[in-house]
């Protein structure tokens, strides 16, 4: 079992590096998720379902999620439509759009073949760790250095002679492109795409971000790696309950609980520094 | 070379600056001075773009700037703001905060942004600073005191080579000492850069001490224009006889 969890925490991990993105580096709660996790699933299952070989699948996926994060970044940005309707207008128009897709509610893709030709838990540690240190390695280039001041300081990046606008743009493709990657693992893992399963997701890499630099918050582990990390636990707690004996749909509850919770502590211990100062 | 012609602006009803016209040659460090609702943000603001002129024109070295986009300005021209905290990005490190503004003009792509052939000319420069920052190069600068990051801040606007520099009451924020310390510092970058200056102030004895011209805006409009030699023997004292004078005979 211990070996699922990890396997759907590094699926999930790329979710929480996509989250990360928005809802850390470039202070964009992105509610687009919700969508783009499912398009990277539907995309894929038509695809292999169609005879594309995984791996074309997969890419195309990616490409997939780019675009939704960019129409997203295009609405905000050109027509002014603020960051959170953004989101909530691309990612309802993508359920329909993946029903579109798929043309029905789901897909099974039992008798083809997927990416996973050795064993899952050693492919999906593979691309985690490569698209860490490439996140790792961008976020040191200039270009990535300038997506890290877009969240931190919006009006350093027009003292810098930057397009604020065309930075938010990059980060919500890069973004979305991660999490539509974990929709196309995740598809391909369960060899099965649901129209319904993106409900929430938002709420499971917010978790994920959350636990994961709550917990990890030592100086040897960057900041991806703490994500990720917290992909797992939160997997872990998950597996955890449901052993418990808890619905399954109870879970939503419990996670948004515990985001309450931390956020909740955060607040209270920043309160207390501020009041020792 | 910034020249501002026939510069009108107007926030609904209530007109600013009518026909406001200024040449500032290459050596000028001007200081402003003027009371609250005289002008001088909104100036700097027009020039920097941040604000659009209803009408009228203005040019930095010969290039018609007026309808720029703030951050095509940008390239050409640096700012300093009153908050310390808007000069820097508070979690990078002070070496990655100057590394990212010193490739200003050559864009952004996907090298390195830390050059490590140019830390020991941050260095020096940092040193130069007296805050002890060149041993702090991999501190974060959410970490520095108001004073320091205000000075990197400084550093950082004129690192990149502009044509203009515009200090919008840069010291404001600080406390008296650290006040005179980044004026110092300021003083010093400019005589090495050697690059026109406007800076807005509040302190009548700043306005004096630095520079070698002095305007007072009131009402936006240019009520003094004081340069060089003229400028040199200018006295607080005489500085407020003439900003009372001029207030009351606007409002009478």
């Amino acid at each position: 079992m211990l070996i699922s969890v990890i396997e759907q925490g590094l699926i999930f991990g790329l979710l929480a590096l996509g989250v990360y993105i928005t809802y850390r580096i470039l202070d964009f709660p992105d509610l687009t998720v919700d969508g783009s996790i499912v398009l990277g699933a539907s995309v894929t299952a038509v695809l292999i379902t169609s005879g594309y070989h995984p791996m074309m699948a997969t890419v195309l996926a990616v490409l997939s999620g780019a675009i939704a994060g960019f129409v997203t970044g295009l609405l905000h940005v050109k027509l002014k439509i603020s960051h959170l309707l953004s989101g909530i207008l691309v990612m309802i128009s993508l359920y329909s759009k993946n029903l579109r897709i798929m043309n029905s509610p789901n897909i099974q893709f039992f008798q083809y073949d997927t990416i996973f030709i050795i064993p899952k838990w050693i492919l999906l540690g593979l691309v985690v760790v490569v698209v860490k240190l490439l996140l790792d390695i961008f976020f040191k280039t200039k270009i990535g250095m300038v997506l890290r001041i877009t969240g931190d300081n919006p009006q350093l990046i027009t003292s810098l002679g930057v397009d604020i606008g065309k930075m938010k743009i990059i980060g919500l493709m890069l973004s979305n492109a991660l999490v539509a990657l974990s929709g196309a693992l995740l598809a391909q893992y369960q060899r099965f795409s649901d129209i319904n399963s993106g409900t929430g997701t938002i709420v499971i890499g917010l978790a994920s971000v959350i636990i994961g630099q709550s917990l990890f918050k030592i100086r040897l582990i960057t900041n991806t790696t703490a994500v990720i990390l917290g992909a797992t636990v939160y997997k872990l707690i998950q597996a955890y309950t449901l052993k418990l004996g808890l619905l399954a749909n109870d879970f939503k509850l419990i996670t948004a609980s515990l985001i309450v919770l931390i956020l909740g502590i955060h607040h209270l211990k920043s309160q207390r520094t501020d009041a020792l100062c | 070379m910034l020249t501002l012609k026939n510069i009108c602006k107007s926030f609904y009803e209530k007109k600013l600056f009518t026909n406001l016209n200024l040449t500032v040659s290459k050596n000028d460090f001007i200081t402003i001075i003027g009371s609250n609702g005289a002008g001088k943000s909104t100036l700097l603001n027009l020039i920097s773009g941040k604000l659009q002129v209803d009408s009228g024109e203005i040019r930095l070295n010969d290039d018609d700037i007026t309808y720029l986009k703030p951050y095509k300005k940008a390239k050409r021209l640096s700012r300093v703001f009153q908050n310390p905290l808007i000069g820097t990005s508070p979690s990078l490190t002070i070496i990655e905060n100057l590394s990212i503004v010193s490739t200003k003009l050559q864009g952004y792509g996907l090298r390195f942004a830390v050059n490590k052939s140019k830390i020991d000319d941050f260095k020096s420069l940092l040193k130069k600073l007296k805050l002890g920052l060149e041993n702090e190069l991999n501190t974060k600068v959410g970490l520095l005191s108001g004073g320091q990051k205000q000075a990197l801040s400084l550093l950082m606007a004129t690192l990149a080579e502009p044509e203009l520099l515009l200090l919008d009451e840069h010291t404001a924020a600080l406390d008296p000492e650290t006040s005179v310390t980044i004026l110092k510092i300021t003083d010093q970058l400019i005589k090495e850069k050697n690059i026109p200056v406007l800076m807005v102030t509040h302190n009548l004895q700043d306005a004096i001490q630095y520079g070698n011209r002095l305007l007072m805006l009131d009402k936006g409009k240019i009520v003094l224009d004081i340069k060089e030699k003229e400028k040199k023997n200018l006295k607080t004292e005489d500085l407020l006889l003439l900003f009372s004078q001029k207030s009351i005979s606007l409002i009478s």
